[in-house]
């Protein structure tokens, strides 16, 4: 009995960890409390909300509704943008557990991989180049793990359609495609989408998860709702607070990203206070904002053409009596 | 006069009236530029009746901070802090009149120290600010003071122009600055 159970936790041992290399989820530091981050945000339509936090350069004609703790380019755009970047690092150098033929690939429809529409955890990746798109039937996310899609081309996915979530978490998803991404109309999305080539959201999209786009333009059209989803045990620093100043000492996780949903569990070592210093806000010169005297109103104009055409109309009438 | 005859004395009587209509009622007809946009933030100060809607914007190509497109509306500097966060958040504003009509912060010269501006975000929730100080700068003066500040309190500046207009610079020649904190 002994030597089974030894020979049992041996084998847990080695399979834990082959498990966790099939796919892992990657850090996204600053980068996690951003809904949309881009260099230019567009939104013209009221009736967006994003919760969670907005950053760009150029921003929107309209605000989107939604609470956000940042909103433009101020402290933590920059670094967002970079640890952004380090994401998608960590998951272009991720092997493949599955490869797609060559070719445009509908993973709504694709019985290749597995039972049609149904996906466990692992790195998913088109080749040729290949896009990829999310079909009318959807697809769903089958079991608590690590999902990530590498795609060799756009991400698009059609009206109506849908991404759902059964047993795995929209923080261990995510999405790198090397062109723009494109989600339908009324269509519903999960996970964080690292492309910097565009994102663009039709009407009334709902997406729990993360439009990472440093770099380049995400577009929402109207109604649609990006809801950054909550992994606590993500914040580098529990405890910590504020964007410039001192952060007074807490409690840093290390080792495996602890968003993610399985593997060895985090440490926690006590660190000490550190300084962080505030991104500088631009300052501007001071705004045109009068306008010129002579549009202020025409009163006086109004008056002195008046008074000319009665002067005009009562000589005319005077002429008038006097001829008849 | 009397060598004019009757009939070009009515004809140039009727052209003066109706010169004088098209200006009273030209303004109704054409394009309204104080056509308010959909915000959801507003900014109000309540004594001298301003309740606007605020637009973002950013800088102008030569580096000022840009205006609202509606002088109805007010427009937040959205490369600087949210209002309600810690910083120097910046909202500017037009003064003057248009077709008879004032722009959003014709009349903020008015306001005085003491005074409580509002400002409510998307979800319906009001930051009260109260008005510390109110000075004019040049158009062309360093306005670090204006949008930045590290005592690490929460303050909201307004702006619009003041002053005589120049016609050389198309431009008033002062802008009026209104400082206000935070209320505790």
């Amino acid at each position: 009995m002994v030597i089974v159970t030894m020979v049992m936790t041996m084998l847990a041992s080695f399979a834990s960890p082959l498990i966790a290399s099939a796919a892992t989820t990657p850090s996204l530091g600053s980068a996690a409390t951003y809904g949309i981050l881009s260099s230019t945000y567009t939104n013209t339509t009221a009736g967006t909300t994003i919760n969670g936090d907005v950053g760009f350069t150029t921003g929107p004609a309209l605000l989107p509704g939604g609470t956000h703790n940042n909103y433009g380019s101020g402290s933590p755009y920059a670094t967002a943008g970079s640890d952004q970047a380090n994401a998608l690092s960590n998951i272009n150098n991720q092997a493949c557990t599955f490869t797609f033929a060559p070719g445009a690939i509908d993973l709504a429809t694709d019985t290749t991989h597995g039972t049609i529409g149904v996906y466990t955890p692992g790195v998913y990746c088109t080749s040729g180049p290949g896009a990829a798109s999310i079909g009318t039937a959807g697809i769903i996310l089958s079991g608590i793990g690590t999902y990530i899609f590498k795609i060799d081309g756009a991400l698009t996915s059609v009206a109506n359609s849908a991404v759902t979530l059964q047993g795995a978490s929209a923080c261990d998803v995510f999405w790198a495609p090397t062109q723009a991404t494109t989600l339908g109309a009324d269509s519903t999305f999960v996970g964080t989408n690292i492309d910097a080539s565009g994102i663009t959201l039709e009407s009334n999209v709902g997406w729990k998860g993360q439009a990472l786009a440093f770099g380049g333009t995400v577009t929402t059209v109207v109604d649609d709702t990006i809801t950054v989803p909550s992994c606590t045990s993500q914040t580098p620093i529990p405890g910590g607070s504020g964007t410039a100043g001192t952060i007074s000492g807490g409690c840093l996780w290390t080792g495996p990203n602890p968003c993610s949903s399985y593997g060895p569990q985090p440490q926690k070592i006590q660190i000490a206070p550190v300084a962080i210093a505030a991104v500088p806000v631009p300052v501007a010169t001071l705004p045109n904002t009068g306008l010129p005297p002579d549009t202020k109103n025409n009163t006086s104009s109004v008056i002195i053409i008046s008074s000319l055409s009665a002067l005009l109309l009562i000589t005319y009438i005077v002429r008038g009596r006097k001829i008849s | 006069m009397k060598s004019v005859p009757n009939r070009i004395l009515l004809l140039l009587s009727l052209l003066g009236f109706a010169s004088a209509l098209t200006i009273v009622f030209y303004p109704l007809f054409k394009k309204p530029i104080h056509t308010s946009v959909a915000s959801s933030m507003r900014l109000k100060i309540p004594r001298i009746g301003i309740d606007a809607a605020v637009e973002s914007v950013g800088t102008s190509p030569d580096g000022a901070m840009d205006v609202p497109q509606n002088l109805d509306d007010v427009a937040w500097f959205n490369l600087g802090p949210r209002p309600g966060a810690v910083g120097s958040a910046v909202i500017d504003g037009h003064s003057g009149w248009s077709h008879g009509i004032p722009a959003v912060f014709d009349n903020l010269y008015t306001i005085q120290k003491g005074d409580t501006i509002l400002v409510q975000d998307q979800n319906g929730i009001t930051t009260t600010f109260v008005v510390r100080d109110v000075k004019t700068y040049d158009p062309k003066a360093n306005a670090s003071a204006v949008f930045t500040s590290s005592d690490g309190k929460t303050h909201l500046n307004l702006i619009t122009c003041t002053g005589p207009w120049s016609a050389i610079q198309k431009t008033h020649v002062s802008r009026l600055v209104v400082f206000s904190d935070m209320e505790k």
